[in-house]
């Protein structure tokens, strides 16, 4: 499954070599995405690996990524290519809102509405290949699901098990005491 | 809190479409997430959401005690330090709990927000507290001294002309008559019950009246405050007195108006009610500054004088026996032992200061011999003391009679004296007397109106003096810890001692070495 659509050119400033060439990124699967350099290079991962030594009409450099699956990949390099063209806010710390849109640009807080599996698979996609605005984007929508929420709420978000024993749980519940009454 | 946050969360995800993860229930693989990406999630979680997670599981529990991350937010919340800055390394932080310290700094922040609110509502209540201190303050000064001192020499000077008119038959009703009587028993009665309210209330450790009582001035205040000796059972004489002399006047308007057929006796049965409270009340005795000798002479030249006349009064009105000269008699005597006495007082100053000139002037000579004339111990001071005072009443109380006397008049002085009581009995003195009733009274009038000045300066010359004392207890706290102390100063009715005390406690809490446990213990 290749990525066909073609990188919205720049109107007016003539593309530059980063702009024009390309990278093969495979997946897990096998699939290759072909994506340009300067897409690339917001991987940290990719840029370790890109020969920089490459003639510019050299054939396109082919980067294994066995560790995401081509599903996570597309949604990946999809924010990429529109981080590069409208780059996303920074993220205050800690967060104002549990609303994503009241964080972030539509766009971005749109892109993380998915399924949990797949926010979390982006995660590891984004740590894996060290993409550090894909991973403040993704962490912070997982924290955003836990802010305002009460443990049990967020047991039930996440499906978590509770595995405190009785004592255990008073002496937390003791612990935190403090927060409940601030 | 927790509640309203998530309610807050809930509304405001309204506008988003629905994320798919918020119905997903798939079992995640948290063991994927290395330390670090779950401290990515949890550095975006303020401190109540990064508890309330260390409360859901035991992963969680881990990953949210993380020191960096407790380091940052104690960083970010109670520091100066800018946000790129808080971002940078935070492990240079030397605090050994940082999540203790961070609840530690959390509870002294509220603390000093509850102080700060605690004095500003404060602040608010003692200035309406000391607007309404002034208000009151100004009502007592027009009640007490502005209105009550005018009334207490124009209202006899007012009833004595209005009793001449009556007797000479120009006023018809003794009540009317009696108005301005009625009038000055009426302030009278309220300036006694509001200064016994404030009486009452400054001894109310809480009362928003404390002080006042003592800033009052005026008669009322002087009768509660000198001669009651604030003590109940005074003031409750006091009160009585008052009660009593107003029944009397109107059983004796009754009786003049034949609306009572009994006897004089029994008309003035309140009167002798008043003779009984002044001698057996501690009234008495405590305005003669507990000294026996003086109360023994109040008891002699004032209290027994009058109530024998008093007694042969009604008496003689009864039965018309005993005649009025015998009536008079004990009041003769009394004006006798009187003169004598201040002639006596008199006496003994300008030997006393004889005797001092004389001393002085053989010093300046040199001569040292001893006395010549010693006269010994002159009269006790306290004696002198009383005596002059009561020079100056009884030359007030002889002035209207000698001027009775000096009157262009066919009739002696007894015969003045009773021409009021002939009067009213029906016993037509006026005819060999040749004076009406309302020139009978003149030197009454005349004496009445040698204090209408100094009254009418009082009421126009006084100054407030009410304290404002709710402002102070605020601008100075430390006067918080004195009232705690003495346990009857005024205080604030907000002050809730015990929120007190727990913001003394958080104030001593500090970041020290205990353990986790032993400071959420102190928390």
């Amino acid at each position: 499954m290749t990525d066909a659509t073609a990188e919205p050119a720049a109107a007016e400033a003539a593309p530059t070599a980063e702009e024009t060439r390309t990278v093969h990124l495979v997946s897990q699967e096998g699939d290759s995405f072909d994506v340009s350099v300067k897409v690339a290079k917001m991987s940290e991962l990719v840029k370790t690996m890109l020969d920089e030594e490459l003639e510019e009409d050299a054939e396109a450099q082919e980067i294994p990524l066995p560790n995401v699956k081509s599903s996570v990949l597309t949604k990946v390099i999809e924010f990429c290519r529109h981080y590069v063209e409208d780059p996303m806010n920074e993220i205050e710390k800690p967060l104002k809102s549990a609303n994503m849109q009241e964080v972030v640009q539509n766009w971005f807080a749109t892109y993380v509405q998915v399924e949990q599996e797949v926010l979390f698979e982006l995660i590891l996609a984004a740590n894996y290949m060290d993409i550090k605005p894909l991973l403040d984007l993704t962490c912070a929508t997982v924290a955003s699901m836990i802010k305002g929420k009460t443990p049990e709420e967020i047991r039930k978000t996440f499906n978590i098990v509770n595995d405190f024993t009785p004592e255990e749980e008073a002496q937390v519940r003791e612990e935190n005491k403090w927060c409940e009454e601030a | 809190m927790e509640e309203s946050r998530s309610a807050a969360r809930t509304e405001g995800g309204g506008d988003v479409e629905t994320p798919a993860h918020h119905s997903a229930h798939v079992c995640i693989d948290y063991d994927g997430f290395t330390q670090d990406t779950m401290r990515r999630i949890l550095q975006y979680l303020d401190a109540i959401d990064l508890s309330g997670c260390a409360s859901t599981s035991r992963a969680f529990a881990s990953s949210a005690g993380d020191a960096s991350l407790w380091k940052r937010l104690l960083l970010r919340d109670f520091t100066c330090v800018a946000d790129a800055d808080v971002e940078a390394d935070v492990s240079h932080v030397d605090v050994s709990h940082p999540r203790a310290s961070y609840a530690v700094a959390l509870a002294a922040r509220r603390q000093r927000i509850i102080d700060a609110r605690l004095r500003q509502v404060r602040w608010r209540k003692a200035e309406k507290q000391e607007a309404h201190q002034m208000r009151v303050g100004t009502c007592l000064d027009i009640l007490h001294v502005r209105l009550l001192s005018p009334l207490l020499c124009l209202a006899p000077i007012a009833t004595l002309l209005m009793l001449g008119r009556w007797m000479d038959g120009v006023e018809s009703s003794y009540w009317i008559m009696m108005v301005p009587m009625w009038t000055l028993l009426g302030v009278l009665a309220l300036a006694s019950a509001t200064a016994i309210f404030m009486w009452v209330k400054s001894s109310d450790g809480v009362s928003l009246y404390r002080d006042m009582f003592r800033g009052m001035r005026g008669f009322v205040w002087f009768f509660i405050h000198r001669v009651f000796e604030e003590r109940t059972v005074g003031v409750l004489s006091g009160v009585a007195l008052l009660v009593l002399v107003t029944l009397t006047l109107v059983l004796i308007g009754l009786k003049l108006q034949e609306v009572v057929a009994a006897g004089w006796f029994a008309v003035l049965a309140p009167l002798w009610a008043v003779f009984m409270i002044i001698c057996l009340s501690p009234c008495l005795r405590w305005s003669t500054r507990q000294d026996p000798a003086c109360y023994t002479l109040a008891v002699l030249l004032c209290w027994l004088p009058l109530l024998t006349t008093a007694l042969m009064a009604a008496a003689h009105l009864d039965y018309g026996e005993p005649g009025l000269p015998a009536v008079m008699a004990p009041l003769w005597v009394v004006q006798g032992v009187c003169v004598c006495v201040a002639l006596g007082a008199y006496a003994s100053v300008a030997i006393r200061w004889l005797v001092w000139w004389c001393r002085k002037r053989r010093l300046a000579s040199g001569d040292n011999r001893p006395d010549l004339a010693n006269f010994g111990h002159l009269p006790p001071a306290l004696s002198l003391s009383v005596v002059s005072t009561g020079v100056i009443a009884v030359l007030c109380l002889l002035m209207p009679l000698v001027l009775f006397e000096v009157s262009p008049c066919d009739c002696n002085l007894l015969s003045h004296m009773f021409l009021l009581v002939a009067y009213v009995y029906g016993n037509s003195s006026s005819e060999h007397s040749g004076l009406s009733a309302t020139a009978l009274f003149v030197p009454l009038l005349l004496f009445c109106a040698l204090f209408a000045p100094a009254l009418l300066g009082l009421a126009v010359s006084y100054r407030t003096r009410h304290r404002a004392t709710a402002l102070q207890w605020v601008e100075n706290p430390l006067n918080l810890t004195a009232s705690f102390a003495n346990g009857h100063q005024w205080t604030p009715n907000v002050l809730d001692p015990a929120l007190m005390a727990g913001a003394h406690a958080g104030a001593q809490g500090g970041l020290g070495e205990d353990s986790d446990s032993e400071i959420f213990d102190q928390l």
